[in-house]
């Protein structure tokens, strides 16, 4: 019975790990939004984080995992977090492909950088902040990683695919639109992908031991669990091939204690003992075992005063990067501040080189997506999990570098210059996990005011050329945008801003350059007016006028 | 001398025009004499009885598939919009084309087009994608830029140079299926404006003067048959309209090889007056057919 824990361990884990892979690489733009709720219904940070903020009680995931915790202690990490596996993946390639066997030892716990790492992600959220939180968050960094970085891979694999079967004639597989992240934004995924990798070949679950703060939240609550993993001291005869195995290095041989805390329930030691000496049971009496092993540990770690010196400068640096980023959005901050005064580019003329009297087109606030209700709420929500990057049809969420500043780091923005978006789809609001964008009836979308789009005649075609063009009122879904006679034969566009809803159409067609026309974000979105339409008089042809 | 020579010949003639009734040869030939028509008006019907009706006043769709080849078929799906809203080729019209094109012998037909929106949900949403395989049709996509083979246009003004999707330069049979509808720009889209969806950039229109470039596309390759559909017609808010009520049902259709004269009569179907609609005159200038109306036979039919 105990050795049947891995194999069903790691068969729930695959099914997680390819169902979140497969809504971060689907190119299908009509895959059922109910799917990726199902998927991510189970994910702590995200579920949470919809139930508390958004109050969105369908998502009470997190509760089944706390739950899941006091019954079976950290199970989640092995079974349902997808950076978890991950790395469990990355871990067991490392081992193939490893020709000196990998052998674990007992570590210490890093109780001070996990109380640091889980109070940098915590105590910003009192102060309305999901920042640290989001960049911390295993779920997220996963997304981000798939989302930015295995996305446009596996397309152009995709794509390659497609591109041979086209050289035959078929069809069938048609290319989808490599629309790739900035580059900037994909710097931080690719440094935890970085960091991931090398931690897992080299430590196993150090990440989740140290730096995930869900890890450790979870692993408060695994104190009092009612199952854990303890050692049958009159059956084990020390042999230490649990310890091993152990990828968190928990397994205390001279004391034949586990420090359950950060037990992710891999269920390897088990699987490797041969005397059957370690196993899973009810722990019933534990009021006081935590105590004891709490004591047990601080008695420790003035014995081990060279722990890991490398870890340890490592994780130094790491915090140091972290500081040194929040350092670098403040000061963006302060220059975007800056940049508000010289708003509206449009009107002055001034020159940049690229074609005579032009105007520079600068943004104050970004769009946020249909359904975040204003910036604010956005930004205290959303842990930028590049989920709804990832799905958007239109391509035109991407994950932002420090457009919303330092609170919205990495989270999505809509982004005109890659896409627009789709007037009949409310895919984003429908996916998101974390409640940042809210469900929103495609009614509700249709006058949902995201940002409000300005015409820049100098810059428009019409004008310098003075040859007809129009695609911006073309594109345009509720026609906000009519083209109104300009001298004799040329008509050129006009706004009305309150029919706009700031899709970012007209500016995503806009052939000049610099555009013609652009969206500037509301702040809080508002409610664009319904077109009225008139019916046609019906009249069916009587005679042909030619 | 003469005389004999004149009846000798006119013998002849006679035994080879016997001849040629029998075989069918001059049957054909007398045909064409009689019924040559360079359009067909068709009003009143639903779009594919009209097209039914219409393609075989033109001698039916064998005089312009022939078996083995293959058919591109150009609708415009250009927007994600359901079928009543009228800003693409009505389904059903599409299908019987598609039909038609097998009945006839045809290898493989293929329905493409560049779409503004997402394609694949202008596919969807505008029925055309599910039309076009019931009739057991091919759809491919028009938003893979590597479909797309650069090719010189010799007689243009302003397009001299542009990507065109491979199967209008790989098939033998060239259909375009465009809807009449309003235009924020062009102030009518048709026949020409449609084929708008076989070129990669559509910018390079926009910024380098719309109508000279859209006059100046077909010169590349003309369509071997147009087909208008006038079934629904949106009459404002176009080209992507925002309800069905911004269209009028018409039940018309054009069927023509002339595309700038099937444009001449769309343009006045929708209630302008051609020489307004300056892609028009450009097309004729480029050579690419007529705006003369008079000088063609019409064939005006109604169901």
């Amino acid at each position: 019975m105990q050795k049947l824990y891995k194999p069903l361990r790691i068969a729930i884990a695959l099914f997680t790990f390819l169902s979140l892979s497969f809504i971060f690489l689907d190119i299908n733009p009509d895959t059922n939004p109910l799917w990726y709720r199902i998927i991510t219904w189970w994910q702590f940070v995200p579920s949470a984080n919809n139930f508390i903020r958004a109050a969105e009680f369908l998502s009470a995931g997190f509760i089944v995992v706390i739950i899941l915790t006091l019954l079976f202690g950290r199970i989640y990490c092995s079974m349902f977090c997808p950076l978890g596996i991950f790395q469990d993946i990355i871990h067991f390639f490392s081992k193939k492909l490893n020709k000196k066997k990998l052998r674990f030892k007992y570590a210490h716990s890093k109780k001070g950088l996990r109380y640091l790492f889980l109070a940098l992600a915590v105590i910003p959220l009192f102060l309305g902040s999901i920042t640290f939180l989001g960049l911390l968050d295993p779920y997220s960094n996963f997304g981000r990683i798939f989302a930015g970085l295995f996305k446009p891979v596996y397309l152009i694999l995709h794509n390659i695919t497609g591109e041979i079967l086209m050289k035959m004639h078929i069809y069938s597989v048609p290319s989808g639109e490599l629309i790739h992240a900035s580059l900037k934004s994909i710097i931080y995924p690719f440094i935890i992908l970085g960091l991931i990798t090398w931690l897992s070949a080299k430590w196993g679950r150090l990440y989740c031991n140290t730096i995930c703060p869900v890890g450790t939240f979870l692993g408060f609550l695994s104190k009092i669990s009612l199952f854990k993993i303890k050692i049958d001291q009159t059956k084990c005869i020390k042999c230490a091939k649990c310890c091993n195995v152990c990828k968190s290095q928990c397994i205390d041989l001279k004391t034949q204690k586990i420090d359950f805390t950060r037990c992710v329930g891999c269920f390897d030691c088990i699987d490797k003992c041969e005397h059957n000496a370690i196993g899973f049971h009810l722990s019933l009496k534990k009021k006081e075992q935590p105590g004891v092993k709490i004591i047990n540990e601080k008695k420790d770690i003035p014995k081990n005063g060279k722990t890991d010196q490398s870890k340890r400068k490592f994780f130094g640096e790491l915090l140091l990067f972290l500081f040194a980023l929040a350092g670098i959005s403040a000061k963006n901050e302060q220059q975007k501040k800056h940049q508000y005064h010289n708003r509206d580019g449009y009107g002055k003329g001034r020159e940049n080189g690229k074609g005579h009297g032009t105007c520079r087109i600068e943004k104050n606030n970004p769009c946020s997506p249909p359904g975040s209700i204003s910036l604010k709420h956005f930004n205290n929500t959303c842990t930028a999990c590049n989920l709804c990057v990832a799905a958007c049809p239109g391509g035109v969420l991407q994950p932002s570098f420090l457009q919303y500043g330092l609170e919205g780091f990495l989270q999505p923005y809509m982004d005109p210059e890659k896409g627009y978006c789709s007037f009949d789809c409310t895919k984003c609001s429908e996916i998101c996990p974390c409640g940042a964008i809210l469900p929103l009836s495609i009614e509700k979308k249709h006058t949902t005011q995201i940002g409000i789009a300005h015409f820049v005649i100098h810059n428009c075609v019409v004008f310098r050329e003075g040859t007809l063009c129009g695609a911006c009122a073309e594109h345009c879904p509720t026609k906000a945008i009519t083209m109104i006679p300009y001298g004799k034969e040329l008509n050129i566009p006009q706004v009305d801003s309150e029919l706009c809803i700031g899709c970012g159409a007209c500016e995503h067609v806009c052939p000049a350059d610099p555009k013609a026309i652009f969206v500037e974000g509301n702040i809080i979105h508002l409610a664009a007016k319904k077109p009225v339409q008139k019916k046609q008089k019906e009249g069916s042809l009587e005679e042909f006028p030619f | 001398m003469e005389r004999r020579n004149f009846i000798k010949n006119s013998i002849g003639a006679g035994i080879a025009i016997g001849f040629g009734l029998k075989t069918g040869i001059a049957g054909n030939l007398s045909k064409i004499k009689k019924d040559t028509y360079d359009m067909v008006a068709i009003k009143g019907g639903e779009a594919e009885d009209m097209f039914e009706k219409g393609i075989a006043s033109l001698g039916g769709m064998k005089s312009f598939v022939k078996p083995n080849q293959t058919v591109v078929i150009k609708p415009n799906i250009a927007w994600d919009t359901p079928p009543e809203n009228g800003a693409n080729t009505n389904p059903k019209l599409v299908y019987q084309i598609v039909k038609q094109c097998y009945d006839a012998g045809a290898k493989k037909v293929y329905v493409f087009d560049n779409t503004c929106n997402n394609w694949q949900k202008c596919y969807k949403n505008s029925g055309i994608e599910d039309a076009v395989k019931k009739a057991g049709g091919l759809i491919v996509t028009g938003k893979d830029g590597g479909m797309y083979q650069e090719v010189e246009l010799k007689n243009a003004k302003k397009l001299y140079k542009t990507k065109i999707h491979e199967l209008i330069l790989s098939s033998d049979v060239f259909i375009n299926v465009p809807v009449l509808k309003d235009h924020s720009s062009t102030t009518v889209s048709c026949a020409m404006k449609n084929l708008m969806g076989i070129v990669w950039d559509r910018n390079y229109y926009h910024k380098n003067g719309l109508s000279q470039c859209i006059a100046d596309c077909p010169t590349y390759r003309k369509p071997d048959l147009n087909i208008v559909d006038a079934y629904r017609v949106m009459k404002t808010n176009g080209p992507r309209g925002i309800s069905p009520d911004n269209c009028i049902t018409m039940k018309a259709q054009l069927i023509s090889t002339d595309i700038i004269a099937i444009d001449t009569a769309a343009v006045q179907l929708f209630g302008m007056n051609p020489v307004d609609i300056s892609y028009l005159s450009k097309g004729q200038s480029n050579g690419l057919g007529t705006m003369d109306l008079k000088s063609l036979n019409i064939n005006r039919l109604s169901i």
